[in-house]
């Protein structure tokens, strides 16, 4: 507390004792030389116009009795003192310009309220310029204030705005959370548990969005905040003066947004109040700028370089979902970090404001960062995905769930022709399970699966599937099934046209890749299925089926599988034994002599 | 067909759309937008206030006429022969004159006379616009009429927004440029020192085969135990100088590296910048306005940091038309580029501040860490 406080005093205290001294050195500077500089020029305009009536004079004394008529007299002397009433126009102009506002009944000096309102709109860099220093000395030093008074200005003044804003957003959550409590109460709905956390699990990702965009500053709300002050300053500042109501309100916000002409000046009464309202009409525009400049800037950046990719439509769904994205990512890393109840002024306006709920307030002060961000992941992607088998007019997929911390998984599949650019993306959602058959597809294609996890945080990433599809007279749905390590099962479907009786099919198959059609093996079968026993261990076999129909003609040839045999397996009773030991024992008995010893030998020490 | 036509109708403007936002968000567009803002500013304010202008120039000018007039017609009924008594009531028309004079430059005369000379010109209303939406403010030209006025706050309400942005994003860009010259110009000295380094490598090479030569005639001659002594002294002098240059040469290219990787410019020479762009708008000003040296950096300081008294400005005296009118458009560009040079400066000396006190903040950790 006395640290967090003690910077902004310290920074208001320097700058408050910066601006003082600035005024006393100008007054010092510069207080004798402009009643000096006013008497200079005035007196400048009255020789001027002394001149003017002399030349008047001789002039008119000279060309008298040159022309009888009074006009053209009159007329003569004029074009010759053209010049002279320039000259005379110009020193008033100049006196005006270098003295501005100098020669009204209450014109500006270099008192002390003067000079601190001259320090401090200089230091914002309002510059007014009712007074300006104009001495050799004032300048030089106008110009080292500014060097160390503005960098010093700008931060103390970024603070104080920073503090402000900080402050409205913590009024804006509170009124929003006595909004909800009241929408609550009023519904009849039991009150919220205060150890509850504040996004539920169960919550719809709407709902926490509906309430990221309340918690966030709106930027309408920053503006409009200014802009009333603006006119309730203008309205105040205008009660001592003669001004219009326009007129005020065109020097509060020139003010207000330093830009400072000087055209329209206050009257010395009403230096301090429009001081104040000046000082802090800017603190509120820097912090205007500051925190739509934060939110936005990145935005108009974003928009300006992602608006070159292609596809539009997908651009701007992807926009809206990186916002949202973005939105809730800010608000957790603000509430996370405790920036708005960690502040220990925060906590004791909260404590000021509800004693009574101290002890809730404190449950859910900081919410658990780890838990909070693991709990709210998309699932992985769905591993093992394959094409199980495929037919004229439908598709089987399966794979394997993907971890997620969320139980409740559905899948999505996307997919479409692939060879055909401008083919309809259909899409199925909401698939439970891990396998499914997709229908209504073209035979003799070749399709482009697309098979996302989701849960109700978002959505992973995407695997690929390629698949044909068979043709219709061939036989569908061909599964190839290892029983044993080298027996492999087959069955399928009959097709689907069943204007052609089958009388039987027959099966390629071969060992050999690189062989031809014509090089395969070919056995006949009756039924739908087949069993190839005693094949090669650890090689890839090749198979593909047709009918043959009663009339003597046959189908197209259905789409190939490849399948792999396991490696050679090992019989159990094999491991550890050795025909050795049979061998040892016959030697062993042959070399009984009469120095043999009587015990038999032990073998170990028969290898030595 | 009439799908596939329509639905490229559609895509085809979408396009249009999108390159024509891309190009007004990126640097080019964002510069455009500024000086087009500022021209539009330009027209309507000198639309806007041109007339009033003039009305208060012929304000002035019947004041004049009225006065001279009414100066001749009190002659005439007074005895014409008496000087003091005509002088003093003309001297006292002449006063009644100044108070109207003073009057009307409160209202926006400028001391010149209608139709020679005009103060709401196009480029000075250009001036007028670029000074409010920089903030700058002078006051010696302002809106003077009620639409004026209003015009003026919205102008600059949506126009100071649109500055910032602006020189946020050329002081960003104008930062890279100047990061990378300065890069450039680290990699040139190093190379410099580099290729002296290796010149003198080759000079001791050089001497060291003249000393072995020698050593190499004089063994014919001499004891062969000295011989051995002397060869083995000149052959380990050879290896320590040829390993200090190589070291040296070593010790370039790391310090190299180590200032190019960290990549800051230093504050002093941003400095240097920013006052090498003061001094050269204070001598064009010098040259131009008979200012003093003072006079004219006060001018410039006071104009670049956005203070802007208004009690300096250029082309005040009542000189040549096409003159002053270049004066104005030389002085706009002047601001408008010190605005955006300024930007950059703040850009690099806020990273530098940055890395200084991160530094500290380091250093003053592990003096807590060494304390507990």
């Amino acid at each position: 507390m006395a640290r967090f406080l003690s910077l902004h005093v310290l920074l208001i205290g320097s700058v408050v004792l910066y601006i003082i001294l600035g005024a006393i050195v100008f007054q010092m500077l510069e207080g004798e030389h402009l009643d000096a500089l006013k008497k200079d020029h005035m007196a400048k305009i009255e020789q001027n116009a002394k001149d003017y009536v002399d030349k008047l004079w001789s002039v008119a004394k000279r060309d008298r009795d040159k022309y009888k008529n009074v006009e053209d007299l009159i007329k003569s002397v004029k074009e010759d003192t053209v010049d002279d009433f320039n000259d005379y126009v110009d020193t008033v102009f100049y006196a005006h310009r270098a003295v501005r506002h100098g020669y009204d009944e209450d014109s500006p000096t270099w008192d002390f309220a003067n000079s601190v309102f001259f320090t401090t709109t200089m230091l914002t860099s309002i510059g007014y310029g009712y007074v300006a220093p104009s001495t050799f000395g004032g300048r030089l030093f106008g110009v080292i204030y500014c060097l160390i008074g503005i960098p010093l200005t700008l931060v103390t003044v970024a603070n104080v705005a920073k503090f402000l804003s900080e402050t409205i957003f913590f009024l804006h959550y509170e009124l929003w959370n006595k909004c909800l409590e009241w929408k609550r109460k009023r519904k009849g709905e039991v009150e919220a548990d205060p150890l509850q956390p504040m996004f539920g699990d169960d919550e719809n990702e709407e709902e926490i969005l509906d309430r990221v965009r309340l918690v966030r500053f709106p930027p309408l709300t920053v503006f409009f905040f200014v802009f009333v002050y603006g006119c309730i300053a203008a309205w105040v500042v205008r009660y001592w003066e003669t001004w219009t109501y326009v007129e005020s309100l065109y020097f509060i916000f020139i003010s207000i947004l330093t830009v400072g002409f000087g055209d329209i000046r206050p009257s010395p009464g009403n230096i301090w109040v429009t001081l104040a309202f000046v000082v802090v009409g800017v603190i509120l525009t820097t912090m205007c700028m500051d925190v739509v400049g934060r939110m936005y800037l990145k935005e108009i950046h974003y928009l300006g370089r992602k608006l070159k990719s292609s596809n539009p439509f997908y651009l701007l769904r992807e926009a809206k979902a990186r916002r949202r994205r973005a939105a809730m990512a800010s608000l957790l890393a603000q509430l996370a970090k405790g920036m708005i109840f960690a502040h220990k002024d925060y906590n004791e306006l909260a404590r000021k404001k509800s004693k009574r709920k101290k002890e809730k307030r404190r449950g859910s002060h900081v919410l658990p960062n780890e838990k909070f961000m693991f709990a709210r992941l998309p699932p992985d992607p769905p591993s093992d995905c394959q094409v199980v088998s495929t037919s004229a007019y439908s598709v089987r997929l399966a794979w394997a769930p993907p971890f997620s911390p969320d139980p409740d998984l559905t899948y999505n599949i996307r997919y479409r022709l692939k060879h055909n650019e401008d083919a309809k993306v259909r899409e199925l959602r909401g698939i439970k399970g891990n396998t499914v058959e997709i229908m209504s597809v073209d035979s003799c294609s070749l399709y482009e699966f697309r098979i996302t996890a989701h849960n109700k945080f978002g959505e992973s990433k995407a695997v690929y599937l390629v698949q044909y599809t068979e043709p219709q007279l061939s036989p569908q749905h061909i599964l190839a099934t290892r029983l044993n390590a080298n027996t492999i099962e087959l069955t399928w479907e009959p097709p689907y046209k069943k204007s052609h009786e089958v009388k039987n099919y027959v099966v390629y198959f071969t060992e050999n890749p690189n062989a031809s059609l014509s090089e395969w093996e070919k056995i006949p079968v009756n039924g739908r299925r087949v069993v190839f026993p005693d094949l090669r261990f650890d090689w890839f076999y090749m198979f593909s089926a047709t009918a043959v129909f009663k009339d003597g003609q046959r189908s197209p040839l259905s789409r190939a599988l490849f399948i792999k045999t396991d490696k050679i397996e090992f019989h159990k009773h094999c491991v550890g034994h050795s025909k050795t030991i049979d061998v040892m024992d016959s030697i062993c008995e042959k070399e009984d002599n009469e120095t043999t010893a009587l015990l038999k030998r032990d073998y170990v020490s028969f290898a030595v | 067909m009439g799908r596939r036509h329509r639905r490229s109708k559609v895509t085809r403007v979408v396009n249009l759309v999108k390159k024509i936002i891309a190009f007004f968000f990126s640097h080019i567009g964002l510069c455009a937008l500024v000086v087009g803002y500022a021209l539009l500013g330009a027209v309507i304010f000198k639309a806007v206030e041109g007339p009033h202008e003039a009305e208060i120039q012929e304000l002035v000018k019947s004041a004049r006429e009225k006065a001279v007039d009414v100066v001749w017609n009190a002659t005439f009924r007074v005895n014409r022969l008496d000087s003091k008594q005509w002088k003093k009531t003309v001297l006292d028309e002449v006063k009644r004159f100044k108070t109207v004079c003073m009057l009307s430059i409160r209202k926006g005369y400028d001391g010149k006379e209608y139709g020679k000379q005009a103060q709401w010109t196009f480029t000075g209303a250009f001036l007028y616009s670029l000074t409010v939406i920089t903030t700058i403010g002078y006051g010696n030209t302002a809106a003077k009429t009620y639409i004026g006025k209003t015009l003026t706050m919205l102008y600059a309400i949506i126009g100071i927004p649109l500055m910032l942005l602006f020189l946020t994003n050329i002081g960003d860009v104008m930062a890279k440029i100047f990061r990378f010259l300065y890069a450039q110009s680290i990699r040139l000295k190093f190379r410099l020192i580099l290729w002296h380094k290796k010149r003198k490598a080759a000079k001791i090479r050089r001497a060291n085969s003249l000393v072995s030569r020698l050593t190499r005639g004089h063994r014919v001659k001499a004891d062969s135990s000295v011989d051995s002594f002397g060869l083995g002294a000149g052959a380990d002098v050879e290896d320590l100088l040829t390993a200090r240059v190589e070291m040296e040469q070593l010790e370039v290219r790391e310090t190299a590296a180590a200032q190019l990787e960290s990549m800051t410019v230093p504050i002093s020479l941003v400095v240097f910048t920013m006052l090498g762009y003061l001094g050269v708008g204070t001598t064009i000003f010098k040259v131009w306005e008979g200012w003093t040296f003072l006079e004219s950096f006060y001018f410039c300081f006071i104009s670049l940091t956005t203070i802007g008294f208004g009690d300096k400005f250029p082309s005040t005296s009542v000189s040549n038309t096409d003159e002053a009118q270049e004066k104005l458009v030389i002085t706009s560009i002047y601001l408008l580029f010190g605005m955006a040079l300024l930007a950059m400066c703040f850009n690099l000396a806020q990273e530098e501040v940055q890395n200084k006190t991160r530094w500290i903040a380091d250093k003053f950790r592990s003096k807590e860490d060494d304390d507990d």
